[in-house]
């Protein structure tokens, strides 16, 4: 059902102030141009950084604008140290709090959201900023690190059957190499969605985006059934949650269980919109979301900052939802 | 007469994995291996487990799931269409019973971390494999029951005695059914377990049987209580071994060492995928040859060219059957949709493309002729003395309207220059050893095995002065031997190809595909090939970096005036003397096919060293206009196999190569003093 | 200057992933073949021309319609949402919601831009079927308020909005002749009404034209067009080398002086390379689309349906 669309979503640009004030913000950095304006232009009472030590970003080059957070220890105990340090800050269920998900690694994202509602948090807004543009188009490459695994996300994990159809929901990034890694992961999963950014933030992102994932130089997979290619505008988590929805739904009308694997390869707020929906509809039932593990991550290569989006993850809603379900 | 076929819009090698194929497809596309239906490798009735390890595409997938139970059934039921027999009795004659499993499901990754031991994960994943296998099989047990009295009759019981293995099973589970139930939501606790225990705190799980006890006990509880399965082997058939952990494997191969009959293990993985050859206890390998045996499937084909050929040309007859584009397609129907034009010294074909453009100031001979005069100039070229001389050598060795047997002249000269022979006589020579073949070009000589030898780098070099990127490699026959007995990259390369001719026609229906759609789709499967590199880590852009090199590399020679070797593709050197990291990148590019161990390696005629000999996959040759089958391999030494393989050292690569050239080029041949050797004392 | 054997594979992976298998080999080769290899500037313009097309921008039918379907659902939908949400404290009664959200979307008619016969019937119609609304939300622009054929139930008792649906929006002219012509009249009759204009794609001049010179409460688009989009402008995101953006400005302003002689690059200077299944707009360059009838040998590549 489109009941994501429920929830609460506001955009800006620099150009106006802040529609929102908070307690506390917080901002992973990645040295990008966007998520520092975002930063300077907020209006929170505490703001601070978290810095992922797998960006190995050189001490010199973190930023000395405000009190950092280490997120050491790997994605989950990391979000673990992180919501603890908020819970020092004050009462989390009743601060206004905003993360800004921009620079911040996408285990991480979903981790977080997780753990905010097991701690008791009632809502908090995730922020995004759009970049102007990124450079060199269908050829850019985030190349990362190694890939040395595809894993589900802790807490993000399904149960397993034996027999049951499995499918494999795939939402292709910039990163080729990314992407063949899940492919080869899951290569025996036969029954594949990919999801495509369209709306997009620029209109030739979309194209390049398929050209990426089908890459000029490796080969189309099978012409696919139409159904099989489907979209959701990549920087909007609620459009992203609904699609997977429906997808799911589907699936589930012709096999009343199926096993799904989600990989969220693309923006950050694909992650976001696949781990509200495994909140919503989901947790410890047959989906999971996997996600590759690199050795290191490289951030984007992206110039300027366009629309800024604060969505309003709420976790009431989120409970009315599962209800119904 | 049958009609011939042809392609019309829709690609019928559009899917290629095994995994892309549902069980009917996989029945009616099965070609058994010429002479072995499979059974003589996969054994599926012999005890000893078996580890399948291939490539992508190399088969091995289809191999298992072809001997698993829901294809035996389809077999079953195909051949039995009357339905007189019953399910029981025709696994009984099978012998034995596939339980395939494809461990991708068990999400095993999972099982790491979030503050446990690895001990507690081991003891979980061993109990969750037991759960898990014991599922499956009961499903089939079901799915028998169903069709069988006799297992009906057995149901209760059975299910008793299976519960028994299990700790503190409930008492009334009498079916089948209802222990299937029990057994899930074991499982499914497991699993819910696992994705809480961040939140939960803790990981509470009971282990309720040991390593082994429903792997092994349940099929002899079913031989004991029914006798269809008296004789029958439970093949445990664990696909994706690779993408266990080191531990879990260790486990795995605990169970491997330790099995019991009826049960066994067939294990399939890629090349990579055996990370340990431990078991627990006592930490003992398992052998090769006692406790399990390997089938190689890349190597199956290799070894045999003859039985490549004939299950080539099945398999991809049988995928046009299957699409629709005709029945009972012959070997000739096949060879007929492909554009194969006729590439000797004398063909039509080669005879038309070059025709005069050969005559140019562009041409071969005019720039032979201009490193006869700059070799004069320098005092290199014995026997030249004047432009006469000159004149009299180009005129020797034209040969009007065979521009390919003037290259085979021209390179018998520079051969002869490169041994300071006196060019002159040597030129005459060649023009009477050509009359000669013309006159009777079957018969064996010099010349003969020249034109044989170096034909196929001579018409490379003839029509890349064409400007023209062609592979000449066309037709069924090419493609089965680029395709290095990989079935994979045969139907990709078909598929490429046809993706091409389909884009490129003029009308909806194909019936010959021509050479350049073949170019195109050649060019398309190369660089697929590369991408199929996984797991490599920071090997990966070595490995890339090296590949590349070696086709620079092999390209020169191919082009040059005076190739090192003829149809090179391969290399050979000291693999011991290689320091470890780039030994270990040796073996990545060969377990990712980008190099193929050839099988006899030899012995260094300098050092009587072992040497170890590869090749380029010739997949990939299109990407560097190489030959698509070897004769040649150049002798490396390991310091500039070293140079290759690092990234690192651009540099040094570029004066290797340059070295490497200029061995090739006339008038100097490498000869030149100012040129530093990088191998030379000071 | 450009690979063409690369620009060959793009292409020919663009057709077959998202061009809806248009732009085959054989169907390029006759376009091109209106064009020089070697022109009197000694400049390759199959090459330029091939360049061009690689990065056309063609959105086939499934695309249109996920459009459709998220304008729908981001423009309409959501506002309405939050509206009645936080109408009623912040509600997350998903009942109540759902309700309010039926009633405001009944009250909410839809419209195209354009005459009955033009694409924008089309339009409506994959609207209308994507999102699941029923037919009388989808009223004649006769019968709205202020026209000869007035119907009171598209007028002020049942209806608070209107929105007007368009493809693109490329200058905003045609917009603003429109908006003259028929909000004017609706504005004046139901001054209280939500009057909207949503263009999927919009060019950034066109939007602030639009917002500037029409009557419309509300100007948005789902995806837009900035400058960069054009061709050659200055910061065109298609070109690097400001010399072969000159070359191939050249080439297609030539042509396009005898393709399309009032606007040769394009309707109002348009320079765009966006195409649709349904039809090309005249805001891109003609030499994509013109069929010139004196010009029979002229095979454009994504041929454009001129409106009758």
């Amino acid at each position: 059902m489109k009941y994501f669309d429920y929830f609460y979503r506001d955009e800006f640009t620099l150009a106006v102030p802040c529609p929102k004030q908070w307690d506390v913000f917080l901002s992973a950095w990645d040295g990008s141009e966007r998520v520092q304006s975002v930063f300077g232009h907020v209006q929170a009472g505490i703001k601070q950084w978290i810095v992922h030590p797998e960006y190995r970003i050189a001490a010199d080059r973190l930023p000395d604008n405000a009190p950092l957070l280490h997120a050491g220890g790997g994605e989950a105990a990391s979000m673990i140290a992180v919501v603890a340090h908020l819970q020092s800050l004050g009462d989390i269920t009743a601060m206004r709090l905003c993360v800004d998900i921009t620079g911040m690694l996408r285990p991480q994202i979903a981790i977080l959201t997780r753990l905010l509602k097991h701690r008791g948090v009632e809502e908090f807004d995730a922020l995004y900023s759009q970049p102007k543009n990124y450079t060199h188009r269908e050829r850019t490459r985030f190349s990362s690190g190694e890939v040395s695994d595809v894993r589900e996300v802790t807490g993000f994990e399904g149960v397993n059957s034996q027999g049951v159809e499995q499918i494999l929901i795939v939402a292709p990034g910039f990163d080729e190499v990314m992407l063949r890694e899940v492919f080869s992961h899951k290569a025996a999963v036969r029954n594949q969605y990919q999801l495509f950014g369209l709306p997009s933030l620029q209109a030739d992102m979309y194209q390049q985006n398929i050209l990426q994932a089908y890459g000029i130089d490796t080969p189309t997979p099978a012409k696919e059934a139409a159904y099989r290619k489907r979209f959701a505008s990549a920087s909007d988590p609620f459009a992203v949650a609904n699609e997977i929805s429906a997808i799911v739904t589907e699936v589930r009308q012709r096999h009343k269980r199926a096993r799904f694997y989600v990989a969220p390869l693309g923006p950050k707020p694909q992650m976001l919109g696949s781990a509200l929906y495994y909140l919503t509809e989901t947790a410890d039932a047959a989906l999971s979301i996997i996600y590759p593990v690199v050795s290191a991550h490289a951030s984007g290569t992206s110039t300027g900052t366009s629309r800024i989006s604060i969505n309003t993850i709420d976790f009431r809603l989120v409970d009315a939802l599962s209800g119904r379900h | 007469m049958t009609d011939r076929i042809h392609l019309g819009k829709v690609n019928p090698f559009a899917v290629t994995a095994a995994v892309d194929l549902s069980d009917e497809q996989i029945l009616k596309l099965w070609v058994s291996v010429s002479g072995d239906h499979g059974h003589a490798s996969f054994r599926p009735k012999s005890p000893m487990p078996i580890f399948l390890l291939g490539g992508k595409g190399s088969g091995k997938t289809h191999l298992m799931r072809y001997h698993s139970f829901a294809l035996q059934r389809l077999r079953h039921e195909e051949a039995d269409r009357a339905g007189k027999k019953e399910a029981v009795e025709c696994l009984a004659k099978d012998g034995y019973l596939g339980i395939y499993v494809l461990l991708g499901n068990l999400n095993a990754e999972r099982f790491q971390d979030r503050n446990q031991t690895p001990e507690v994960w081991k003891a979980i994943f061993a109990y969750y494999l037991e759960l898990w296998l014991a599922q499956e099989l009961l499903h089939i047990l079901s799915a028998l029951c169903a069709d069988d009295e006799g297992i009906r009759k057995a149901e209760p019981e059975v299910c008793s005695a299976i519960l028994g293995l299990v700790d503190a099973a409930p008492p009334d589970l009498d079916s089948l059914a209802k222990c299937l139930d029990w057994l899930a939501h074991l499982q499914a606790q497991i699993d819910r377990a696992i994705n809480n225990v961040l939140f939960e705190g803790r990981l509470d799980i009971h282990v309720r049987t040991t390593p082994g006890q429903l792997i092994f006990g349940i099929p002899k509880i079913l031989r004991r209580r029914i006798p269809r399965f008296r004789d029958m082997m439970f093949l445990y058939q664990l696909d994706e071994f690779e993408l266990l952990s080191e531990h879990q494997q260790q486990h795995v191969n605990t169970l491997v060492r330790k099995r019991s009959l009826p049960s066994t293990f067939r294990i399939g993985g890629r090349l990579w995928s055996i990370k340990t050859l431990k078991t627990d206890g006592d930490g003992e390998e398992n052998k090769e040859g006692s406790e399990f045996e390997t089938l190689y499937l890349d190597r199956r084909f290799r070894h045999s060219k003859v039985k490549w050929n004939s299950f080539a040309y099945k398999i991809v007859q049988r995928r046009m059957e299957v699409a629709g584009l005709g029945k009972n397609i012959e070997k000739k129907d096949i060879d007929g949709l492909f554009e194969t034009p006729l590439l000797s010294w004398d063909s039509p074909f080669v005879r038309e493309r070059v025709g005069d453009r050969s005559r140019g100031s562009n041409g071969h001979m005019a720039r032979f002729k201009n490193k006869l005069v700059g070799g004069a100039k320098a005092g290199v070229a014995a026997g030249v003395n004047s432009d006469a001389t000159v004149a009299r050598i180009v005129s020797h060795l034209s040969v009007d309207g065979y521009a390919l047997l003037e290259k085979v002249n021209i390179l018998l000269l520079y051969q002869a220059w490169y041994r300071n022979e006196d060019l002159l006589k040597r030129a005459s020579q060649i023009a009477d050893e050509c009359r000669a073949f013309r006159a009777r070009p079957k018969k064996q000589g010099r010349y003969q095995r020249a034109v044989q030898h170096y034909g196929s780098d001579m018409l490379a070099q003839l029509f890349r002065e064409e400007r023209k990127k062609q592979s000449l490699h066309y037709g069924m026959k090419s493609f089965i031997r680029m395709s290095e007995g990989l079935p994979r990259s045969l139907l990709t390369l078909i598929k490429q190809v046809f993706d091409w001719a389909i884009y490129n026609a003029a009308t909806d229906r194909i019936d010959v595909v021509p050479i350049r759609d073949q170019d195109l789709g050649l060019l398309d499967s190369a660089d697929w090939l590369l991408t199929t590199m996984r797991k490599s880590g920071e090997h990966e852009v070595a490995i890339r970096t090296a590949i590349e090199r070696l086709g620079t590399m092999f390209e020169t020679n191919r082009f040059a005036d005076k190739p090192i070797e003829c149809s090179l593709l391969g290399f050979s050197t000291r693999e011991r003397d290689l320091r470890p990291v780039t030994q270990e990148r040796l073996r990545l590019a060969e377990q990712h096919s980008f190099l193929i161990r050839v099988a006899r390696g030899g012995v260094d005629r300098n050092t009587r060293q072992r040497v170890a000999k590869f090749q380029l996959n010739a997949l990939l040759s299109p990407k560097w206009s190489l030959p698509a089958a070897r004769r040649g391999i150049v002798p490396l030494k390991p310091e500039e196999v070293e140079i290759i393989f690092d990234p690192a050292r651009e540099h040094d690569f570029v004066t290797l190569h340059r070295n490497w050239s200029d061995r090739m080029t006339a008038p100097h041949f490498g000869r030149r003093q100012s040129q530093p050797d990088l191998f030379s004392s000071p | 200057m450009f690979d063409e054997d690369y620009l060959r594979r793009k292409i020919k992976r663009l057709s077959e992933t998202v061009w809806e298998d248009r732009a085959v080999r054989a169907e390029v080769d006759d376009w091109l073949a209106s064009f020089s290899v070697k022109n009197i500037n000694d400049v390759n313009e199959q090459v330029h021309m091939l360049h061009l097309l690689s990065n056309f921008l063609y959105f086939g039918i499934r695309e249109v319609r996920e459009l459709l379907r998220a304008l729908f659902q981001t423009l309409c939908q959501r506002p309405l949402v939050a509206e009645i949400r936080r109408r009623n404290g912040d509600t997350i009664d998903i009942d109540l919601i759902e309700q309010e959200l039926a009633m405001a979307v009944s009250r909410s008619r839809f419209l195209a831009v354009g005459n009955p016969s033009e694409s924008g019937q089309h339009l409506l119609y994959y609207f209308r079927q994507e999102n699941n609304l029923r037919a009388e939300y989808f009223p004649n622009q006769f019968e709205l308020p202020g026209f000869p054929g007035e119907d009171p139930a598209h007028g002020p008792a049942s209806v608070d909005r209107y929105i007007f649906i368009d493809d693109l929006c490329g200058s905003g002219q045609q917009i603003e002749t429109f908006a003259d012509r028929v909000i004017r009249p609706l504005a004046k009759r139901h001054p209280k009404a939500e009057i909207s204009y949503f263009p999927v794609f919009a060019t950034t001049a066109g939007l602030d034209y639009t917002k500037s010179n029409t009557k419309f409460t509300e100007v948005k688009c789902l995806m837009e067009l900035d400058a960069s989009f054009k061709c050659f402008s200055e910061n065109s995101r298609f070109y690097d080398d400001a010399a072969l953006k000159a070359e191939a400005e050249e080439i297609c302003r030539r042509y396009g002086s005898v393709l399309y002689a009032r606007h040769p690059l394009g309707y109002r200077n348009g320079q765009l390379a966006i195409g649709f299944n349904h039809n090309t707009p005249d805001n891109t360059l003609p030499v994509f689309w013109a069929e010139p009838p004196a010009m029979p040998n002229w095979s454009p590549i994504f041929r454009r349906y001129v409106k009758v």
